[in-house]
């Protein structure tokens, strides 16, 4: 305070005038003042004010230690040195009334407010100060320039335990493999922590933005890590900074290490990997990190994800008899060798084809050849583009409200067909009776083996446990077995005809299957809880091409089967539900 | 009677580059334009990696070939022709533009493809789309529809020969590639080749294997090629010893001028006079060239490396021989280089598989020998060389050559028909 002029201070009443001591921008936003510890926060009396007029009322949060008080407010907007501050708390108990002048006479840059007041505070108190803060994010909304100053702040006042040695042969550590962002408050972590002398007490993240959170009683011990630990867990405060986490370990106090973690890319990988572990426990883990991790990100994607139209190539039926929805997975050449087929197949002069993209980056490719594709195969369509990769699930759903026609053939980019006719025969056959609901072909390998004649499940004592199988897989196409139409218990969706509304009514497909292929039999599923059942069309047979590489692989199989027996027990006649 | 236009369509042009089934479709072009009441037009793709010349004229991609009217050059400068698909990958505006244009601009009556290779399959939908009344005719001229490996149906493994291709087949001669890949490359292939009218494949082998592979027998027309030059032009008769050796065309693996080196060298002090007329060494991968190289320089005492010919000199070339020497690895179709020995009568030496045994009879008009065997190969030129009267027998053997005005006919024929069964369909 003792830059002030002296007509300043005959301004301001005097014990004002030593409540506050320093002030500093934390953010574009808000203000964080440091008061005097004498007053503190319920010693403010503000019936010896004398007010110049009508104070402007200002909300803050108040941080009291022994040391002295930091209150937090935002003030909303360039102080005008005219004017007078009212700030009260959330009980509207005010805590400081200060004329905005005396503010910007206090205010200091954020390092020297910091050094001049909290970082001398002893560990707890800038522990909790560091909390306090933290939570600001959720009370102001946490902007970059919070997030950047929050950050600063924690740099400047945490403790810091020595760095862990990435050597399991030290005695004591804490290694980081992977940190996923789920959302602004969920995250997932993979790392491990060891002490060879002593149980370990306490497992800290810290968020850039300074909030701590416990995780020992919260993550799961890694099966396949030595000392390994895995988890999704939750923080009060959203963060937003990528860098500068910190996990610290510690087994009684004094003997903590710590080390510096980065958000990385691609949460689904490292979960599903995980997920795909077997251990006794995986249940709890899967069950309790998991699966809320899993559909947090599904439910992201589809709350972030829409669908535009890119383009209309040629003059489609107005009022088609079919819509084929094929979404593309990356292997946008796939277009051609479909095109080169159903070019010359005359069941779709009645069908519209649609197209979807679900990776943004290629639209502008797709839209050079797409033109020059129609214009040689003659064969009008549509492309659809998601916003966001979001897979598979969220394409078809999507593509299900762009398409026009009152019946759908979801349909892979790898998958072509034998020979014309086969839109027919899928159509009779759901055509054939009202409980019918959905209706998949004969499904090939390159070398004419039965990829799928629908799916059927296998029982417990059948093979290792629950399952679901590709009926006839790996028998000729030609064999007895496979020419039998049959109401099979469930089908895939890399070819499958379904009316839009029993589509909608069974709620589309679901997207927390990740890349497990599980969304075809979770919608039969959902069906037969309607009264529908799938069948099997024999005379419709096409090749399903997956070495080609255009679907993604069954990463995360064991999670899927997982989950969807635990979604829906056994096998459909066991009376298992939901 | 009307005049009809025909256009050919071929990979090359023999003035680009020679090569046998391009020097028979120029052929058969200039005999069409010179004789009857077709008037012929010939699209020959050049620039890389035939020629290193690109485009005349800025904006088109098709040029008249100079000295002529009815020739043409097309340079797909820019496109990306892929080789596994047979199509321009990226950019189909060679088709959709730059060939409508020229089909809508002649208005051929006939369309014959005499090859799709570095043109793409894409031509042919293109000429289904933009005349789709117009017969379409394609030539077969090697298995490239069915093999990537160069349309030679010879394994990369081992250089064997391969009798089906399959996905699991093809995989294992291209490890880099799915076997998904193989099949799909066949469903392109064929969704475009099921727009052809009519196939013609001058021999039994190369038809057979078609059928197996899924073109209907009944849209294939058996018919060899004709030639142009007269059957005999003048007796060449050489007197004994008949101990001279020619062998004629291309110099890559599938030829099997190794094996035939590899003979002369075993033969050693043996060994008869060979006259090499090879073209296109210079395109081969190193491997094979260094091997050739070495070879050559192995039996230099006895075999000349002459180089390349001119198509119309193949005669003279082959006068100055007594036998000539076919020992190709892979299957041949008809190889043009056996109508130019029969003509110039002199008996082959050749492979006994394929297409060469299909036209040469063992001990009646020339020899076989075990495909690829160097040891074979090497009794067999002992045995012509050293047998007294079996040349002049097998010399008296020879079959006259098919005409180019006998195949002509047959395919003038079959484009009348094929336009009038379009024709009635139109109508209908």
């Amino acid at each position: 305070m003792s830059g002030r002029g002296k007509s300043d201070l005959a301004e301001v009443p005097a014990l004002r005038l030593r409540s506050l001591r320093r002030a500093a921008w934390i953010s574009d936003e808000v203000l964080l003042l440091a008061l005097s510890p004498r007053l503190g926060v319920s010693g403010a009396d503000s019936s010896r004010e004398r007010p110049v007029r009508r104070p402007r009322q200002v909300e803050a949060k108040v941080f009291a230690a022994p040391s002295g008080s930091i209150v937090a407010a935002s003030p909303a907007g360039a102080l005008d040195r005219a004017q007078r501050l009212r700030l009260v708390d959330a009980g509207r108990t005010e805590v400081l009334a200060v004329e905005a002048k005396e503010i910007t006479h206090a205010l200091t840059d954020l390092r020297t407010f910091l050094r001049e007041g909290p970082a001398v505070w002893d560990a707890a108190t800038r522990t909790a100060l560091l909390d306090f803060l933290a939570s600001l994010g959720s009370e102001h909304g946490l902007s970059a320039s919070l997030s950047d100053g929050l950050c600063q702040v924690r740099e400047a006042l945490r403790e810091r335990p020595p760095v862990t040695v990435e050597d399991r042969r030290i005695g004591r550590g804490i290694t980081v493999e992977r940190l996923h962002r789920i959302d602004a408050r969920s995250f997932y972590v993979r790392g491990r922590a060891w002490d060879d002398v002593a149980p370990i007490a306490k497992l800290t993240a810290t968020s850039p933005e300074g909030e701590r959170v416990e995780l020992l009683d919260r993550v799961f011990r890694h099966p396949s890590l030595e000392a390994g630990f895995v988890g999704l867990f939750q923080i009060a405060s959203p963060t937003r900074a990528v860098d500068g986490w910190v996990m610290e370990t510690a087994s009684d106090p004094g003997r903590a290490v710590e080390a510096m973690a980065s958000l990385a890319p691609d949460p689904l990988s490292t979960i599903f990997a995980d997920a795909d572990l077997e251990f006794d426990g995986v249940e709890t883990l899967r069950e309790r990190h998991l699966r809320p991790a899993i559909s947090r990100l599904a439910e992201l994607r589809r709350a972030g994800t829409d669908i535009v139209e890119l383009e209309s190539y040629g003059r489609a039926q107005a009022s088609p008899a079919m819509s084929l929805v094929v979404p593309l997975q990356r292997r946008i050449d796939l277009i051609e060798h479909q095109l080169a087929q159903f070019a010359a197949d005359p069941e779709f002069g009645e069908c519209e084809l649609l197209y979807v993209l679900d990776e943004p980056g290629q639209g502008e490719t797709l839209k050079e050849v797409a033109g020059e594709l129609f214009r040689l195969y003659g064969l009008p369509f549509r492309i659809a583009a998601l916003t966001e990769a979001a897979g598979m699930p969220i394409a078809c759903n999507l593509a299900a409200h762009l398409a026009r026609a009152g019946r759908l053939v979801l349909l892979d980019g790898d998958v072509l067909p034998d020979r014309p006719g086969w839109i027919g025969a899928m159509a009779a056959a759901l055509d054939a009776s009202p409980e019918i609901g959905a209706v998949t072909p004969k499904l090939l390998f390159a070398d004419e083996a039965i990829d799928q004649a629908g799916l059927e499940y296998s029982t417990a004592e059948e093979s290792a446990g629950l399952s679901i199988r590709h009926r006839l897989r790996g028998m000729h196409r030609g064999v007895p077995a496979a020419a039998e139409g049959a109401t099979v218990a469930a089908a895939g969706v890399a070819c499958l005809m379904i009316d839009a509304d029993d589509f909608q009514a069974a709620g589309g497909l679901r997207s927390e299957y990740g890349l497990g292929a599980y969304e075809g039999s979770d919608l039969s599923r959902r069906l037969a809880e309607l009264g529908r059942e799938v069948r099997y069309v024999p005379e419709a047979e096409l090749y399903r091409l997956k070495g080609l590489g255009a679907a993604p692989e069954a990463f995360g199989e064991r999670y899927a089967r997982w989950l969807h027996f635990r979604t829906w027990g056994g096998h459909p006649g066991a009376g298992a539900g939901p | 009677m009307t005049e009809h236009r025909v256009l050919q369509i071929c990979h090359n042009h023999p003035r680009v580059r020679p090569g046998g089934a391009e020097v028979y479709a120029h052929e058969l072009h200039r005999h069409l334009r010179d004789h009857g009441d077709w008037e012929p037009t010939f699209l020959a793709r050049s620039g890389p990696p035939q020629s290193p010349g690109g485009a005349p004229h800025e904006g088109t991609p098709i040029s008249p070939l100079e000295g002529t009217d009815d020739e043409y050059l097309l340079y797909p400068e820019g496109y990306d022709f892929d080789w596994m698909f047979g199509t321009m990958r990226q950019d189909k505006r060679l088709y959709t533009e730059e060939l409508r244009r020229f089909l809508l601009t002649l208005r051929p009556d006939v369309v014959h493809f005499q090859h799709t290779l570095f043109i793409g399959y894409d031509a042919i939908r293109e000429t289904r789309r933009t005349l789709p009344d117009v017969p379409i005719v394609y030539t077969l001229h090697e298995f490239l529809p069915i093999c990537h490996n160069k349309g030679q149906m010879v394994r990369t493994t081992d250089r064997s020969l391969c009798t089906e291709a399959s996905p699991r087949r093809c995989g294992e001669c291209f490890p880099d590639i799915a076997p998904d890949e193989f099949l799909l490359r066949k469903r392109f292939v064929q969704a475009n080749l099921d727009l052809v009218d009519l196939f013609v494949a001058p021999s039994a082998t190369l038809l057979e294997r078609f059928v197996e592979w899924g073109i209907p027998r009944d849209r294939i027309l058996l018919e060899d090629y004709g030639r142009v030059r007269a059957p005999v032009a003048g007796d060449s008769a050489r007197p004994a010893p008949h101990d001279t050796l020619g062998v004629f065309g291309q110099l890559n693996p599938y030829k099997g001028i190794d094996v035939l080196l590899r003979a002369i060298r075993a033969l050693a002090e043996r060994a008869p006079r060979l006259r090499v007329h090879g073209a296109n060494l210079d395109l081969q991968e190193h491997s094979f060239r260094d091997e050739v190289t070495s070879l050559l320089e192995d039996t230099e005492d006895k075999v000349s490396n002459l180089g390349p010919y001119p198509p119309e000199r193949a005669g003279e070339m082959m006068a100055a021989v007594d036998w000539v020497v076919v020992p190709s690895i892979w299957w041949e179709n008809s190889p043009l280089v056996i109508q130019e020995a029969f003509a110039q009568r002199r008996p082959v030496i050749c492979s006994d598989i394929g297409g060469m045994a299909e036209k040469v009879t063992d001990g009646v008009n020339g020899l076989l020998f075990r495909v690829g065997d160097v040891e074979s190969l090497a009794a067999t030129i002992r045995r012509a060389v050293a047998t007294e009267g079996l040349w002049e027998r097998l010399r008296d053997g020879i079959p006259a050559v098919h005409s180019m005005s006998e195949h002509a006919a047959v395919l003038t024929e079959a484009y009348e028909r094929l336009i009038a069964q379009r024709t009635a369909a139109a109508i209908a």
